[in-house]
């Protein structure tokens, strides 16, 4: 990997910190985990499990109208969980019951990968699937374009 | 055939024309500066694509090449953004005044020699100011493009207070803070015109209780939230905007956008309401706005519809109507915590009384007052009634009078240390 610092000394890791960035960097990760790379960095996978507690698991009241859940990253996360391995959810509880159980995972490997690892090989294909799926629901979410600007008349 | 190396290539060739991007002659260093920091966002891009390997996930590695693709659709305009930074129709002289302001704003906390953010003035061609919020992978940074036919218009300066609001925006988190409100806005909406809402969307058959706990009924409003959400921002933008330019920000958005600016999008408010909302805050913040002002601006209603998202833009709009008031009560309270003070009738008139005799003002308290006696003269049919040789080439004249004044305003503040 390159090690260039950019003109603002900005830490990398503040960079492409999008949901798609993220969970497809973390998606990445548990890839070069199953592969057997040596000296894994599991950056990214700590990164998400902090950007899904900070947004989902961990809100206050999520079920509560004022409540900080953002209605637009639920239904990502809703869409990723039903793209993925993990079993189909439908109601707001479920959701947060599916998220713990994922960011546990997360926890668990990001503790003890090595240990992790060796004994659940299936459910780290499970996470880098959902990690893919994730990226994939978060970056059509920010492009959804019916409210672009008019495209120019001559312009196709 | 690879996905894989075709991304790769993209990249390369990208990152090629970064470097030949950096040959250039900067007048600023900013516009270098962002250069940089492409370069090193999309060599991270890169690195991740050159570890891939036979062994690599085919799902993993696709989706990483889309990311890196959707990248380039993002940042290329962004480059060529740059070029043009380095464009000699640019009105270089508004440069240092609005970064000053700009670190004013955006970081009034922090010591004048120690302030972080960072300016991009350059032109657009397309017929658009509002263009670039504040992007996540460029921090720090400020982009204002002001379309290239009136880049040198000094005039439109004002609008510039629109794109400090985006990063305003940003930095304060307004997002996250306002979304719960909004959240309940829409939801509280919902349960009002609850037949309304059966009918848009008879699936899942729900009770209203269930709005908040069924992720296919969060499905059917969420988009609600996220427009209320962004017609919020650039409402915001709007009157921050005027909270610093005045009775000027107002003019250079008519200028540019009077009748109407085409067909509405769900993130933006109508035209009619926007203007609504320039009243209410001008009202707040005690700017006179002009008697036939609302009446210069027509409707842009939407095109075809369907009948659904019709449904889903009226929560989004009555939404943003409950969510004026705090819009406009923040507005002040950001702009005044900047210590950014109104231009005030004397000063502006001052400064009036100067481009009459033709000449640039001095002594000049704020870019506001000038851009604000600019647009004083611009409106005085008579203004030079006397040089009528002058009085021929009134705009371009006139413009050159302001860029004068403000470099002198510029002169001024280095002189004084």
């Amino acid at each position: 990997m390159s090690t260039r610092v950019d003109a603002n000394n900005i830490q990398a890791w503040e960079l492409e910190s999008d949901l798609a960035s993220v969970a497809n960097q973390a998606a990445i990760e548990l890839d070069n985990l199953l592969i057997g790379r040596k000296s894994v960095n599991l950056e990214a996978v700590t990164r998400l499990e902090a950007l899904l507690g900070e947004s989902v698991t961990k809100v206050e009241e999520p079920q509560a109208a004022s409540s900080g859940l953002n209605p637009a990253t639920a239904v990502v996360l809703h869409l990723a969980i039903n793209d993925s391995a993990f079993e189909h959810v439908s109601k707001l509880h479920e959701l947060l019951t599916r998220a713990k159980e994922i960011t546990g995972l997360f926890n668990q490997l990001t503790s003890d990968p090595n240990d992790f690892s060796r004994q659940h090989r299936q459910i780290i294909e499970q996470m880098r699937n959902f990690c893919v799926a994730l990226s994939k629901r978060a970056g059509a979410a920010s492009h959804f374009t019916f409210e672009e600007r008019p495209s120019h008349p001559f312009r196709r | 055939l690879s996905t894989l190396e075709y991304a790769r290539n993209r990249l390369r060739s990208f990152l090629d024309e970064i470097s030949r991007l950096e040959e250039l002659e900067f007048p600023y260093s900013h516009s270098e500066e962002a250069l940089k920091q492409l370069q090193n966002l999309f060599q991270r891009k890169l690195d991740r694509l050159e570890m891939f390997d036979d062994h690599s996930n085919v799902n993993v590695v696709k989706q990483e090449s889309a990311l890196a693709l959707n990248a380039l659709f993002t940042y290329l305009p962004l480059a060529g953004f740059v070029l043009r930074s380095t464009n000699v129709r640019n009105a270089f002289e508004v440069c240092r005044p609005l970064l000053r302001l700009a670190r004013e704003v955006l970081e009034p906390d922090v010591e004048e020699g120690k302030r972080k953010t960072k300016l991009v003035l350059s032109s657009e061609w397309d017929y658009s100011p509002f263009v670039y919020k504040e992007i996540p992978d460029l921090p720090d940074f400020v982009l204002i493009g002001i379309p290239a036919p009136e880049s040198a218009n000094p005039l439109l300066v004002p609008l510039a207070g629109h794109e400090l609001g985006h990063s305003l925006y940003a930095k304060h988190k307004l997002v996250e803070k306002w979304m719960p409100s909004v959240k309940a806005n829409v939801i509280n909406i919902i349960k009002r015109r609850w037949n309304e809402y059966k009918a848009a969307f008879p699936y899942p058959d729900i009770q209203p209780d269930e709005i908040t706990t069924s992720l296919f009924a969060i499905q059917n409003w969420q988009h609600s939230v996220t427009w209320c959400l962004r017609q919020s921002e650039e409402t915001f933008c709007d009157a921050v905007g005027m909270r610093i330019f005045g009775a000027a920000y107002l003019h250079a958005f008519s200028y540019l956008l009077s009748p109407n600016a085409g067909m509405r999008t769900a993130e933006y408010p109508s035209m009619s309401k926007r203007v609504d909302n320039l009243n209410k805050a001008a009202s707040q913040f005690g700017i006179n706005v002009p008697a036939s002002y609302s009446a210069m601006f027509d409707d842009n209603p939407f095109f075809n519809l369907a009948p659904t998202d019709t449904f889903r833009v009226s929560l989004a709009d009555e939404a943003l109507d409950m969510m004026v008031p705090t819009i406009i009560a923040k507005t002040n309270e950001l702009v005044s915590a900047a210590k950014i003070s109104s231009a005030s009738a004397e000063e502006i008139d001052s400064i009036y009384k100067s481009f009459k005799r033709v000449v640039p003002a001095q002594n000049c308290p704020t870019l506001a007052a000038i851009l604000n006696a600019a647009w004083l003269a611009f409106h005085d049919d008579d203004l030079w009634g006397n040089f009528p040789q002058i009085a021929a080439r009134k705009n371009g004249v006139l413009k050159e009078l302001v860029l004068k004044t403000i470099e002198v305003f510029e002169i001024e503040h280095i002189t004084r240390g």
